[in-house]
């Protein structure tokens, strides 16, 4: 599953951020994006796994985990027309190939208003995060 | 908070495996850098087990098609990421087709950026060397690729030219401001080169880049038609070039 390899991801960047700052405690929030179509409850469950086992083998604590969604909107760069993807109707290849990678919208997408292909994801694109 | 991107510590851990990475250049368009990457497989094929190649043409891959793939035969494999496409026993394949089948995908630079990042970030490579096809130029593609990749591997490039003189003189450009950035070049391939003066068009354009020759590729007509296993016949045709270009590869790539 590819919520696996996100989580794994999320994970492994708290040690490589706990080895560089020598910290092992850390408040980590994840900002989900619609456009990846994560889903959450997979995604949780990882999570919780690898963090018990981060703890457990590399002595790193994430005291509290905030997972946040982020609608996935656009606008157009031809026209200036901005629209959500709740708008949008994608067939299941299309919403599995943007699954991993969030660009290809560009194909399967185009401006409701100007039919352009040219425009910018302007939130809710994929998985990133924050630490303290 | 400070903001982190989590892609970074998978791209990490994904390229870690591989011996070095390769990648195919050429400032010109045309010159057939997609046809020498997927000999240039195979050649290396001959020494290591598994070659992971990568194809980051993002508006119009066509690695898969020189390997005798058909984009809407490729399926998505799940691992914990993606599993690259399986070309034969010693090839595997990341490319946009897998995601797009034959459509184009029209990208800006950021978004360049991002595709880059996510493919390496997914894919969970099997090879020893990785081998990258790259689009004509030096612009955003090259320019992530070279950031991501030698944080964890020795990146290197192949140039490869045709004899016509607009490419030769596009190679003298693309080597100085590469050679500025102090990037490692194996050397200079030639391809479609028709008679010794075409090879020796690219040999002195290498000597006086002060870059290895690599030898050349002849010009092969009707190309289309050795695409796939045919590959493997046109090596067979090249007598000691196949094995002259691997010791040079190896030897470059050593140190």
């Amino acid at each position: 599953m590819h919520e696996w390899a996100l989580a794994e991801a999320i994970i492994l960047s708290v040690v490589e951020e706990a080895k560089k700052s020598g910290k092992n405690v850390f408040n980590v929030e994840v900002i989900v994006g619609e456009l990846q179509s994560v889903d959450l409850e997979v995604f949780k469950f990882a999570l919780n796994e690898l963090k018990t086992l981060a703890e457990q083998e590399q002595g790193v604590l994430i005291k509290s985990l905030k997972i946040s969604r982020e609608r996935a909107k656009f606008r157009c760069n031809r026209c200036g027309f901005e629209w959500e993807l709740s708008n949008e109707k994608l067939s299941e290849d299309a919403k599995e190939a943007v699954h991993f990678v969030p660009e290809v919208i560009h194909t399967y997408l185009q401006c409701p208003r100007c039919k352009s292909h040219d425009f910018e994801i302007v939130s809710g694109r994929g998985v990133y995060m924050r630490v303290s | 908070m400070s903001a982190i991107d989590p892609r970074i510590a998978s791209i990490k851990k994904n390229l870690s495996k591989f011996n070095f990475a390769l990648l195919v250049m050429s400032p010109k368009g045309g010159v057939g850098k997609t046809f020498a990457t997927a000999l240039l497989a195979h050649i290396l094929s001959y020494k290591y087990n598994t070659i992971s190649l990568l194809d980051t043409d993002l508006t119009n891959p066509t690695l898969h098609i020189v390997l005798g793939l058909n984009a809407e035969d490729m399926r998505i494999i799940e691992d914990r990421g993606i599993r690259p496409v399986k070309v034969d026993n010693k090839l595997e394949l990341m490319s946009l087709a897998l995601f797009v089948n034959n459509y184009s995908t029209p990208l800006r630079g950021r978004d360049i950026e991002n595709v880059i990042k996510e493919l390496l970030a997914v894919t969970k490579w099997s090879g020893d060397v990785l081998l990258v096809d790259t689009p004509p130029g030096f612009s955003d593609t090259h320019l992530e690729l070279f950031k991501l990749l030698s944080v964890e591997n020795r990146v290197f490039i192949t140039l490869i030219t045709s004899p016509s003189s607009i490419a030769l003189k596009s190679i003298e450009r693309i080597t100085s401001i590469l050679m500025t950035e102090l990037a490692k070049i194996v050397g200079i391939l030639g391809n479609m080169c028709t008679n010794y003066d075409d090879e020796a068009k690219v040999r002195a354009t290498a000597y006086k880049c002060g870059l290895e020759y690599l030898g050349c590729i002849p010009f092969i007509d009707k190309i289309e038609n050795y695409f796939g296993s045919g590959l493997i016949k046109i090596l067979e045709k090249l007598g000691s070039f196949p094995s002259t270009l691997l010791k040079n590869i190896e030897l470059l790539t050593r140190c």
